[in-house]
């Protein structure tokens, strides 16, 4: 019987920080860091649109070996420019980039909304009401 | 009437373990995620061996 790998949603946190990208976490793990008991099992985050953030993000993707669960994509900037909500499967566990995630502000609202204290640009968390 | 207004107030009940919070919120942010994998991990490898053997 094959073990699956510990759940830890850091090593790709700071893969996405290493390369530059602009980024929030948002979701679970965002609500585990404000002190939510609840658990989860992937990473969830906001993304930035612009040309550059989508070349460094699809980069950071393909380093991680990512895959669409349930479909073939063809990763690159542009495959995400031309969509907006993804779900990945990657080496280092699941990932979650929502360009657009429901109820929340804008992306350039919603990280200025991130608290500073106690915070790593590795660990950036984005407000409690995004998780749902 | 001759009815008596009492006027009552009571904790809400929202279903929250409040025991939970109280372990969790002293911790720092990162620990508190290392706490959050850990517990997720564990669910993962209960639900692995739960599975029958094929």
């Amino acid at each position: 019987m094959t073990s699956s790998p510990p759940y830890d949603p850091l090593p790709v946190l700071r893969h996405l920080a290493a390369a530059g990208v602009d980024f929030v976490v948002i979701g679970g793990v965002a609500g585990g860091a404000h002190g939510s008991v609840y658990p989860t099992y992937d990473v969830d985050v906001a993304y930035a649109r612009d040309d550059d953030n989508l070349e460094r993000l699809a980069g950071v993707l393909g380093e991680l070996d990512a895959r669409l669960r349930g479909v073939p994509f063809q990763l690159d900037a542009r495959s995400l420019r031309a969509g907006a909500n993804f779900t990945f499967e990657t080496k280092l566990g699941s990932l979650d980039i929502l360009a657009f995630p429901v109820g929340a502000p804008s992306y350039d609202r919603l990280k200025n909304a991130r608290p500073s204290s106690q915070m790593s640009r590795v660990t950036q968390f984005a407000l409690p009401r995004l998780i749902t | 009437m001759h009815e008596e207004l009492v006027l009552d107030a009571r904790e809400v009940d929202y279903g929250h373990d409040r025991t939970l919070y109280d372990q969790v919120l002293p911790l720092s942010p990162a620990e508190r995620i290392e706490r959050q994998a850990q517990f997720a991990t564990t669910v993962k490898r209960i639900q692995r061996d739960l599975k029958p053997a094929v």
